[in-house]
């Protein structure tokens, strides 16, 4: 599915396919538009993420090389278990001497905004529910009660807190 | 002897964490020298010939470093005799030691000590430490994972345990020459 | 992964369905258009009140029958022969003839310079002109090809010719109306003895105002006299009675009419057009008295300030319509529905200069030409100008909320043609009227997703063909519905929204 196509799926999903409830903006009501969907898919790329990573879902284990001074990585989460890495400041330092041990990290999911043309590099069962979320944000912006929508998403309430950015 | 790899991966087994998504290397590996301190301690306190080693020491003007790895004497023992040197005559040698050095007069000595425990950084590594401690060193690196002492005690405890009165032995069978050994 | 639920209960009781319920109401300019009823509308362009589907329709369209010689100037209808006498503008003494679909040429010709009035008298076919000269009788085929003859012993300068009591009338200088013998139009002299012979009445006299149309309401004949170019400052007249004991009495002060083409006589009720509006005298039959109404009140705003002294006011007995051009020159025609009480506008290619209903058809003449209008036709065709298709437009009041509204659901149920496209508009977002269902497609410039053919959305099925209803979500501060219709053949019924107050 391209970006394109996962807007298209939202506008479906909200019954906006005529683009009128979430147009090309300007105004104080309605600034962003097409933008704004696309940041709601972001949003649900998050919050889809943190649940993952809360499971420890493996598709989301990354591995990095870490030098002293290195920024975290974009879409750092946590870190697999414990390892010798101090994080100040957004930067990374060993604790004592480097080591060669794999560091690994459970890393978000790219966000829908990175990838204007091409293939969302999702699988299809992330791309339904990224759109089903991010209609769930547009749909809450009018006023509609979405919270059995989030229910059956598996995103209503406590499941769907920011899970922590250090350990389990 | 084995290499740090295949505990790691038994370890993990054990866990159920085979992605590593609960624990990271650094973890098992920490673990695992955690546990080899430990058990190699309770060896060495119980007198187990596993945690022995032996090597020879060159004296150099009546002094030699302690090897790296010594923690406690066993034995000390001298090749041939020892004669003084002004009398000529067959006579018992005084060592001393001294924080890491070894003080005595003479050539070279053997010595047998209690050593520290091996330990290892990284998973490509050999651990310096015989077959048979594996289990232990597995039982004992899964209970200081899981935050245990007496997981952890009790292992090194069954490893003691169980490699206890190895040094008793006798040859069956007599013949013109008696060898007797055993414990000091 | 399950797909949410677009439902509508999802705002509770803050949901509102707000429905329109027909169109009965008509255009009213009369109040603001946030206060228009639910059934009014605030623009009704080339719409009408449909007897056949009891709501707003399209209007038909324009055929063309047939094509004069000249520009068509006045029409009078032949009763009795679905015939039209056609005077050319460009040559007012010259008359053409139409029937059976063919234009005859007239022997003879017009002998005055006003405007033509025409009276049935005699035969079916046979009636009477007067143009401001001597009286005329025009026949058609009895004589073996229509022609005019002139009455020579008729008054010298006829205007506005009528029959009562058996006798014909004309009037005859600005105060007189001078009747002929019973029975005869030929003969007008005045035998004191014999009262079957011509008489005369004055009316208003010497009141300063002139006769400017006359018109038979009930048993009397109401007559409208007014100073010359102020018909607002006139009187108008009732003639009761026959002669000898005929009666003038005056019905009503500051009022009257531009012309004998502003008034048209339509069951028990004259309509007249002034300055002040469309006025509507009616017999109250209890005592054969008359009185006033204004069935423009809706319209008034805005038609009363158009209306100038070239005004025409042309009556269509088979849809009961009354057609308003407003002042030579205008384009949008104002189509008064008495029936049903209500107004809607036509708008023409180009402006028409005669509208006359006969029996079940209607006839329009526009410049040169004769046309037809259709019900079943979806688009006018011209006789230069080929096809064009009708454009029609319903506007409906806007809907305002305290704060901004959200529309979320949109149903129309209609009927429609496949020759033609509406489309209802709720700002940006547009609901086809189709056969067969709604194809659908999404928006997102500068691409765009289509379905591959109607078929294929599983959303919305091809629906039932007279309904049309879909999800949006349209928010605005104040909302604005309104149908646009290319090609006739659609009327619309009903429609509504589901909103909230967002």
């Amino acid at each position: 599915m391209t970006q394109s196509q996962m807007i298209a799926l939202v506008r479906k999903l909200i019954a906006d396919e005529q683009a009128t409830g979430f147009t090309e903006g300007g105004n104080l009501e309605e600034p962003e538009g097409t933008q704004e969907l696309i940041n709601y898919l972001d949003r649900a790329c998050d919050a889809l993420s943190q649940r993952l990573a809360g499971a420890r879902d493996l598709r989301l284990l990354k591995r990095m090389t870490v030098a002293n001074g290195a920024k975290l990585p974009d879409d750092f989460l946590f870190f697999a278990g414990n390892v010798p890495v101090s994080v100040e400041n957004g930067l990374m330092n060993f604790y004592g001497e480097a080591t060669t041990l794999p560091i690994r990290y459970f890393a978000r999911l790219p966000y829908v905004s990175a990838y204007p043309t091409g293939d969302l590099p999702y699988q299809h069962n992330d791309e339904i529910v990224i759109a089903a979320l991010a209609a769930t944000y547009a749909l809450n912006k009018h006023e509609f009660n979405v919270s059995q929508d989030l229910m059956l998403l598996g995103m209503g309430g406590a499941a769907n807190a920011m899970a922590g950015g250090v350990g389990q | 002897m084995f290499p740090v790899s295949r505990l790691v991966t038994s370890m993990r087994f054990a866990l159920h964490d085979m992605q590593g998504q609960q624990y990271s290397d650094h973890e098992l590996i920490e673990a695992i020298n955690h546990a080899s301190a430990l058990i190699y301690q309770r060896l060495g306190e119980r007198f187990s010939h596993v945690a022995l080693k032996r090597t020879v020491l060159i004296m150099n003007n009546g002094e030699a470093r302690l090897p790296s790895d010594f923690h406690n004497v066993y034995k000390v023992s001298v090749e041939g005799e020892h004669r003084d040197p002004a009398t000529l005559k067959v006579c018992p040698v005084q060592y001393r030691i001294a924080a890491d050095t070894f003080y005595a007069p003479g050539d070279a000595y053997v010595l047998e000590y209690y050593r520290t425990a091996p330990v290892v950084a990284d998973k490509t590594e050999v651990l310096d430490a015989p077959d048979s401690l594996r289990p232990f060193l597995e039982a004992a690196a899964l209970a200081v994972l899981g935050g245990s002492v007496e997981g952890a005690e009790a292992a090194a405890a069954a490893c003691v345990r169980t490699h206890a009165g190895a040094e008793f032995s006798h040859l069956t069978g007599c013949g013109p020459l008696k060898v007797m050994g055993g414990r000091l | 992964m399950p797909w949410p639920v677009v439902s509508g209960n999802k705002h509770g009781e803050a949901s509102q369905q707000i429905v329109y319920p027909g169109f009965g109401g008509g255009l009213n300019l009369s109040v603001p258009p946030e206060m228009l009823e639910r059934n009014e509308l605030r623009q009704a362009m080339n719409v009408e009140f449909s007897r056949v589907t009891g709501s707003m329709r399209v209007r038909g369209g324009l055929v063309w029958s047939g094509r004069f010689d000249g520009p068509v100037g006045e029409v009078v209808h032949v009763p009795g022969k679905r015939g039209f006498l056609v005077r050319n503008k460009a040559n007012p003494k010259q008359v053409w003839y139409f029937l059976w679909n063919c234009i005859w040429p007239v022997m003879g010709s017009l002998n005055g310079k006003g405007a033509l009035s025409a009276a049935a008298w005699g035969e079916p076919g046979e009636v009477l002109l007067a143009t401001g000269g001597k009286l005329q009788r025009f026949t058609d085929f009895e004589k073996g090809f229509p022609q005019i003859e002139t009455l020579d012993d008729s008054p010298d300068e006829c205007r506005h010719v009528f029959v009562r009591d058996g006798r014909v009338g004309v009037v005859d200088g600005p105060d007189t109306l001078r009747f002929s013998w019973v029975g005869d139009c030929e003969q007008w002299d005045n035998d004191p003895d014999d009262e079957s012979t011509g008489q005369f009445i004055e009316i208003g006299y010497k009141d300063g105002m002139d006769i400017n149309a006359i018109v038979p309401l009930s048993k009397d004949l109401i007559i409208f006299k007014s100073p010359r170019d102020e018909p607002d400052k006139g009187i108008i007249w009732r003639l009761t009675g026959s002669f000898p004991e005929w009666l003038p009495l005056e019905a009503a002060h500051n009022t009257g009419t531009f012309s004998q083409r502003s008034v048209a006589a339509v069951g028990n009720d004259v309509f007249y057009l002034s300055h002040l509006g469309l006025t509507a005298l009616s017999t109250v039959t209890q005592y054969g008295e008359v009185r006033s109404a204004w069935p423009d009140r809706k319209v008034a705003p805005t038609l009363t300030r158009l209306l100038r002294d070239t005004a025409r006011l042309w009556n269509v007995p088979v849809k009961e319509q009354l057609w308003v051009l407003p002042a030579e020159g205008e384009e949008d025609i104002w189509v008064f529905d008495y029936g049903a009480g209500l107004w809607t506008q036509f708008n023409f290619p180009v402006v028409p200069v005669h509208a006359v209903g006969v029996d079940r058809a209607l006839y329009v003449f526009i410049g040169r030409d004769l046309y037809h209008v259709n019900d079943w036709y979806v688009q006018d065709e011209l006789r230069d100008g080929g096809v064009k298709p009708i454009k029609a437009k319903m506007q409906m009041g806007p809907l305002l909320k305290g704060w901004q509204t959200l529309i979320k659901r949109v149903f129309a149920s209609f009927d429609i043609v496949p020759e033609c496209e509406a489309t209802l508009n709720v700002q940006k977002f547009k609901m086809p009227f189709r056969v067969g269902g709604t194809p659908d497609y999404i928006a997102d410039p500068p691409n765009t997703v289509q379905y591959a053919s109607e078929d294929d959305d599983p959303l919305f099925p091809p629906g039932n063909v007279l309904t049309s209803r879909r999800r949006c979500i349209v928010r605005d501060w104040a909302i604005s519905p309104e149908v646009e219709i290319e090609g006739g053949g659609c009327s619309l019924s009903l429609m509504g929204f589901e909103v909230v107050e967002v």
